[in-house]
């Protein structure tokens, strides 16, 4: 289920959420075309912000993508302390929560990285393009080298733009 | 020449032209894009972009649920 951002973002920024957007989301906002069904947000591990993520997601019933329905699941703060990914299905769509990328990277090695981005009434961070790019290389998925390969292209016409 | 220098050495040349070839299909793939819908988008401020992107998901939503229906009516009929 593609991912309600106008819902979703406002509700995590109004709730004080630490998050980076990174994936294909990011690369929408940098220019690209090509669509993309879920949300990829790198989050905060402090504790305030896990339990701002377990309150502010929980109406919206999160659980895991693709587990079988009777699988012991629940969304709460302890669960995102034991655990660091989460692809979760909500009713906002696919979310894929994410404390470490390929290479090792947090939000708190990213932040740095990330820059704001006005939008749905509110201000949050996206990772910058070449950070981007850098990510989904160290990822090294077949399914990422199209995506890599426009990107890169963006990054060519971004440039050759501010020349 | 030993026997487990002459097989590595088949695994190292693998190993290069694994890379090579993945370097090169990066390029190949950027050579395929179509640089006129992305200066479209670059002419969109980051808001545009999303709201674009939201209206898009919309409209693949309701295909969907039109395909959806569809093959409910196709399936009562049978």
């Amino acid at each position: 289920m593609s991912p309600d951002l106008e819902r979703l973002v406002p509700t995590l920024v109004q709730g004080g959420v630490e998050f980076i957007v990174i994936g294909g989301v990011a690369a929408i906002i940098h220019g690209s075309a090509r669509a993309t069904y879920d949300v990829d947000l790198l989050y905060s591990r402090n504790e305030a912000n896990i339990q701002r993520l377990a309150n502010l997601l929980a109406p919206y019933r999160p659980y895991l993508r693709q587990a079988p329905p009777n699988f012991p699941f629940s969304w709460d703060a302890k669960t995102i302390r034991n655990g660091l990914n989460f692809t979760l299905t909500t009713e906002l769509g696919d979310i894929d929560l994410l404390a470490d990328v390929a290479g090792g990277e947090t939000y708190q090695t990213l932040l740095s990285h990330s820059f704001e981005v006005e939008a749905f009434g509110v201000r949050f961070k996206c990772i910058d393009l070449p950070t981007l790019i850098r990510i989904k290389e160290a990822a090294d998925r077949p399914k990422d080298r199209e995506a890599i390969a426009e990107l890169r292209v963006l990054l060519e016409e971004i440039e050759k733009k501010q020349a | 020449m030993p026997a487990w220098l002459h097989a590595s050495r088949y695994v190292i040349f693998a190993a290069m032209k694994g890379d090579a070839s993945n370097a090169d299909l990066v390029s190949d793939l950027m050579r395929d894009v179509d640089r006129t819908l992305l200066r479209e988008n670059l002419k969109l401020t980051p808001e545009q972009r999303l709201a674009k992107f939201a209206s898009f998901m919309r409209f693949v939503a309701e295909l969907r649920r039109a395909g959806e229906n569809a093959r409910r009516r196709v399936k009562a009929k049978t």
